[in-house]
């Protein structure tokens, strides 16, 4: 039953790409130059091409590698935070503002900033950090405060062990905030990541693929990088959502 | 024993216990009264839940109290079985209390499947399983059919260790269950 409602939705949804397609490739028909755009026939030609080259895989491979790894970081880091504030109100009042003020600067800010303070290698898991860190924290400090209190006062009474607790209760309030932190995150780990590597100008990765594009306009090479970005972006999505929602239901 | 001597509790405006005084023997107590007088909101103040506003509590300090609160507070996520090894990881006097209760099938259902009944039994069983000195009864039978409500009331007069005190509204439980009878 779930199966066939899949397909009933790819199916509904393969018109609206065909109608999307038919629309780029008349602008591009109109406008006639390869430097401003691009037919999707060419931009998929050219990303085939790059698909079979060395140099694609190990771009990919470097950048998902460094953003997973700022994305893991901030996942485990604005748990652990949000659990600690919600409990010690000391570190509440010092690291709420703190993040608020992590969430207002801008990504650019925050690369110029990592690439005077870091080896540029490292950017990338810096940014995808500080972009994650906010959602995560306060994504995890609601589904703490939206724990049952009256099951809290039940554990208490029965002098139930902490470890209990946070197994039994929290993890199982929490998940959901997380997972949706988490996979909102994702998706904002993978862009600001690759932004960061293009402004740092990152060797061997998809930023720096970007940026060479860019400057030798090969509007081609830049298409077809952006659809590897956004084909990547959604499977990521995809493959955390199932993840999480495998890890809630049980 | 515990002894209660001129507590005090309000909520805001509302003056829930006013100069209450009472002793809790050994063995079962039955605390009976109208609905709203303030029975679950005293035995809160027994279990330390609540604290009096005025007033002294002689006899809990460091005792091991276990509670069926008015609400069944279950983790309705997991199974019966797991909710009363929440408190007590002794897994085989978990399955025979449940299964006295007469829910051996039902131990690995998850709580949020069972009837108001069945939550109710595993709810006394995780009180019973958990070791204790003071063990309070907030309304344990409600909900309960009157056929397997003899049954759960004799579980509880063989398993309640200590002290024990039971609200009620029904006169019957309380004489099935003997011991003393406070009003409130």
């Amino acid at each position: 039953m779930r199966l066939k409602q899949r397909a009933v939705n790819i199916l509904k949804i393969i018109p609206v790409i065909l109608f999307w397609l038919l629309i780029w490739e008349g602008v591009s028909f109109l406008i006639q130059s390869n430097i401003i755009i691009v037919s999707p026939r060419v931009t998929f030609a050219r990303l085939f091409e790059l698909a079979v080259t060395a140099n694609f895989w190990q771009s990919i491979g470097t950048s998902l590698g460094r953003i997973l790894r700022g994305f893991s970081y901030a996942l485990c880091a604005g748990v652990v935070l949000a659990a600690f504030s919600s409990k010690i109100k000391i570190i509440e009042r010092l690291f709420v503002p703190a993040i608020n003020v992590i969430n207002a600067v801008p990504i650019a800010s925050f690369t110029i900033l990592a690439l005077m303070a870091f080896n540029s290698s490292n950017l990338s898991i810096f940014v995808a950090f500080v972009t994650v860190l906010p959602i995560v924290f306060f994504n995890t400090m609601k589904g703490i405060e939206s724990t049952d209190p009256q099951l809290l006062e039940m554990a208490n009474v029965f002098q139930v062990p902490v470890h209990k607790k946070i197994f039994y209760i929290y993890l199982k309030t929490l998940s959901p905030f997380v997972a949706s932190a988490a996979t909102t995150g994702i998706g904002f780990a993978w862009k600001s990541g690759i932004a960061a590597e293009l402004i740092g100008l990152v060797s061997g990765t998809i930023g720096f693929n970007l940026q060479i594009a860019r400057t030798s306009l090969n509007t081609a090479n830049l298409f077809a990088w952006t659809i590897a970005i956004v084909l990547l972006s959604y499977i990521m999505e995809h493959i955390f959502r199932f993840i999480f929602n495998r890890v809630i239901k049980q | 024993m515990i002894k209660m001597k001129n507590i005090y509790k309000s909520f805001g405006e509302l003056q829930v216990l006013r100069d209450i005084s009472m002793d809790f023997n050994e063995g079962i107590t039955c605390l009976m009264g109208q609905s709203g007088v303030g029975k679950t909101t005293l035995v809160n103040i027994v279990a330390g839940i609540l604290s009096p506003d005025s007033g002294e509590i002689i006899g809990t300090e460091g005792k091991k109290i276990s509670v069926v609160f008015q609400e069944d507070r279950l983790l309705e996520w997991e199974t019966a079985l797991t909710n009363v090894l929440f408190v007590n990881n002794n897994r085989e006097r978990a399955v025979e209390l449940l299964m006295q209760a007469g829910l051996s099938e039902n131990l690995h259902k998850k709580t949020a499947e069972l009837s108001g009944g069945m939550k109710r039994r595993v709810c006394l069983c995780r009180a019973l399983i958990a070791e204790h000195d003071i063990l309070i009864l907030d309304e344990p039978f409600k909900g309960l059919d009157s056929e397997i409500k003899i049954s759960i009331m004799q579980m509880v007069k063989n398993h309640a260790k200590g002290i024990t005190i039971c609200i009620t509204h029904d006169q019957s439980e309380s004489e099935f269950l003997g011991g003393e009878i406070k009003n409130i």
